[in-house]
């Protein structure tokens, strides 16, 4: 099998830095976002290993739609530093499918979707 | 809190009332296991057993005590078994098409496993020894590389593995 899964650490936090005007985004994003894991317009994040521990949370709902390349400037700024201290190491999966950052740049996260951010494995 | 919430809310694939999380495919034989109880050995020698099969081999990962030296007091496992079983799926299928195999069974244990238990455990059945040993060291290999399932080793001094260095990391939110 080749793909994705095989080469799941592709580094989501690599891409370029956004500019300011992304942050009107993000700043809605923060006002509406709800503990409420089932609330409507949001989509599921889940984080596992280094990425629960940066943001000490295993899973959270954050605003959707999003679109896959704000993705990673939206934790930057709930969590900053995460980009270069996680996710420059981490692959990202959407609904159980690896998604490339910069190839699939275009692909909005829907309302209702899995997120989940991949660090690199240690099983066995 | 985001602690309180997440103990309120945990998610599915971290609720040991969610597995065992199996997938068994009859035609090409294969079974896969996560599970938050002792992997039970038997079950799956049987699992992969056939009148076809002149080799049977068992391995199975142990945890250790020390890591790098350091004391391991306790080892831990999470997985996220979408993608998890998924890539378990596409490493049987890649073995036993490589090795004509007759059967793969892949289980991990997920959540506490004390010293000296397993944490995971594969079985291989082939026509042939050859086979059976080389399937046996790729599959495990393959796992270790790219299943979704992460180690936590927490240390007898303190501290555990995997930690980011967060030290004087302040965050706002």
């Amino acid at each position: 099998m080749t793909g994705p899964a095989n080469n799941p650490r592709t580094g989501i936090g690599r891409q370029t830095p956004t500019s300011s005007s992304s942050h009107n985004l993000h700043s809605k994003a923060m006002a509406t976002h709800s503990s409420n894991p089932v609330s409507q317009g949001t989509f599921t994040i889940h984080y596992f290993a280094t990425a629960s521990q940066f943001t000490t949370k295993n899973t959270e709902c954050l605003p959707a739609p999003l679109p896959l390349a704000q993705l990673s400037p939206l934790l930057e700024e709930r969590y900053p530093g995460i980009r270069e201290k996680v996710l420059v190491s981490c692959g990202v999966s959407l609904d159980g499918e690896y998604v490339d950052v910069e190839e699939d740049a275009q692909t909005i996260i829907q309302a209702g979707s899995e997120v989940a951010i991949i660090p690199p494995v240690s099983s066995g | 809190m985001a602690s309180e919430q997440q103990q309120t809310h945990l998610p599915a694939h971290l609720d040991p009332a969610t597995y065992p999380r199996t997938q068994h495919n009859p035609t090409k034989n294969i079974h896969l296991t996560l599970t938050y109880t002792p992997l039970d050995v038997n079950t799956y020698l049987a699992q992969t057993s056939s009148p076809k099969a002149g080799a049977n081999v068992l391995f199975l990962g142990t945890t250790r005590d020390t890591f790098e030296d350091r004391p391991v007091s306790q080892l831990s496992y999470t997985c996220y078994p979408p993608l998890a079983l998924k890539t378990l799926t596409n490493i049987a299928e890649a073995a036993i098409e490589t090795h004509q195999l007759i059967g793969v069974s892949i289980a991990h244990r997920m959540g506490v496993v004390p010293i000296g238990e397993a944490s995971i455990a594969i079985t291989i059945s082939a026509g042939h020894r050859g086979a059976a040993w080389r399937a046996g060291e790729e599959v495990l290999e393959a796992c270790k590389e790219k299943v979704e399932i992460w180690k936590r080793e927490e240390f007898v001094d303190g501290g555990w593995s995997g930690g980011l260095m967060l030290i004087g990391m302040r965050r706002e939110n």
